[in-house]
């Protein structure tokens, strides 16, 4: 039975099922093993979970399959995360050109490729990255790891800030106004580029 | 048999995918991890329309139209949304001349 109370959309990315349930909820609740009668139930929630484990079941083979090395599982896990993590967090709209445009890219989507940008600083490693629509632009606020062996930091961030300032034009069309560059370490070598620290 | 939403987004959705910088229109998400997953059952021909949504129309008769789509890196997003604009317009007014649609573009991603 689906005795619980209907449940509120606020992410407009978030898929609701027929049966009123959040397809992000319906998923939570499978990885918690929280389990209730309507979803094992329901028409709808058992599919859901059903690819939902039909998922991890194709990505832990690949950890299984080492010997099979036919694609890149590490590429394949990159691009199953950043479905989920892209379609689950899309982040906020933001504007794209004029108001009365009604035109938007939502946030983690402009995210990325700002931090792109930042990443072709040599050395260089984005982390968080947030935008915040203001009235008119948007602000940046982000963070990376630069080089330990680098003479001048604000120099460093002074170089971010131009490369994302022109990503955002240039790529994206996005209009910026203050461009927060927080350096947050230095690092010996260039650090591996994790995804998951980027996110939001 | 169709319901006329559904014939409308079908039209839009062959609409937006026509725009050059259009990627293609944001699928729902279990179709995308059905996508990745090759055991997965094909969709089939039929168009992925869940990036197109209507609601309304509101007692003015207006309706409001969101498209979700993911753009081509290529090409400047924003040149992109205003292309899917134009074409939407084009269409929407080609089909009833003093529209009062909103139409609401908002893209999310690029690859």
């Amino acid at each position: 039975m689906n005795n619980r109370p209907p449940e509120t959309r606020t992410d407009p990315d978030d898929e609701t099922l027929p049966c009123g349930r959040l397809l992000s909820r319906v998923w939570a609740d499978w990885e918690d093993a929280v389990h209730d009668d309507h979803t094992a139930q329901c028409a709808h929630c058992r599919p859901a979970v059903a690819d939902l484990e039909r998922l991890e079941s194709r990505v832990r083979a690949l950890d299984a399959e080492p010997a099979q090395t036919s694609f890149d599982a590490a590429s394949v896990v990159d691009r199953v995360m950043d479905t989920v993590r892209l379609e689950l967090r899309p982040g906020r709209p933001l504007p794209l050109g004029d108001a009365a445009e009604d035109l938007r890219i939502m946030e983690n989507a402009a995210a990325r490729v700002l931090r792109r940008a930042a990443e072709e600083v040599p050395g260089v490693r984005a982390g968080s990255c947030r935008l915040t629509p203001g009235a008119t632009t948007v602000e940046v606020a982000l963070s990376v790891r630069a080089p330990l062996t680098t003479p001048d930091v604000r120099a460093v961030a002074q170089e971010v800030r131009r490369r994302v300032h022109e990503a955002a034009d240039r790529r994206l069309g996005l209009r910026l106004g203050a461009i927060d560059v927080r350096v947050t370490d230095l690092v010996a070598e260039a650090a591996p580029h994790r995804e998951e620290e980027s996110s939001g | 048999m169709t319901s006329p939403a559904t014939d409308l987004r079908t039209e839009l959705a062959r609409v937006v995918e026509d725009v050059p910088g259009v990627a293609f229109l944001a699928p729902g998400i279990r179709r995308r991890l059905r996508s990745l997953t090759s055991a997965s059952t094909p969709d089939g021909p039929t168009p992925d329309i869940s990036g197109i949504t209507v609601s309304g129309p509101l007692p003015d008769g207006s309706r409001t139209i969101g498209i979700r789509l993911v753009c081509r890196a290529d090409r400047r997003v924003l040149d992109t949304a205003r292309a899917v604009r134009e074409a939407v317009d084009a269409h929407l007014g080609g089909t009833c001349a003093e529209s009062p649609d909103r139409v609401v573009i908002t893209v999310t991603g690029a690859v």
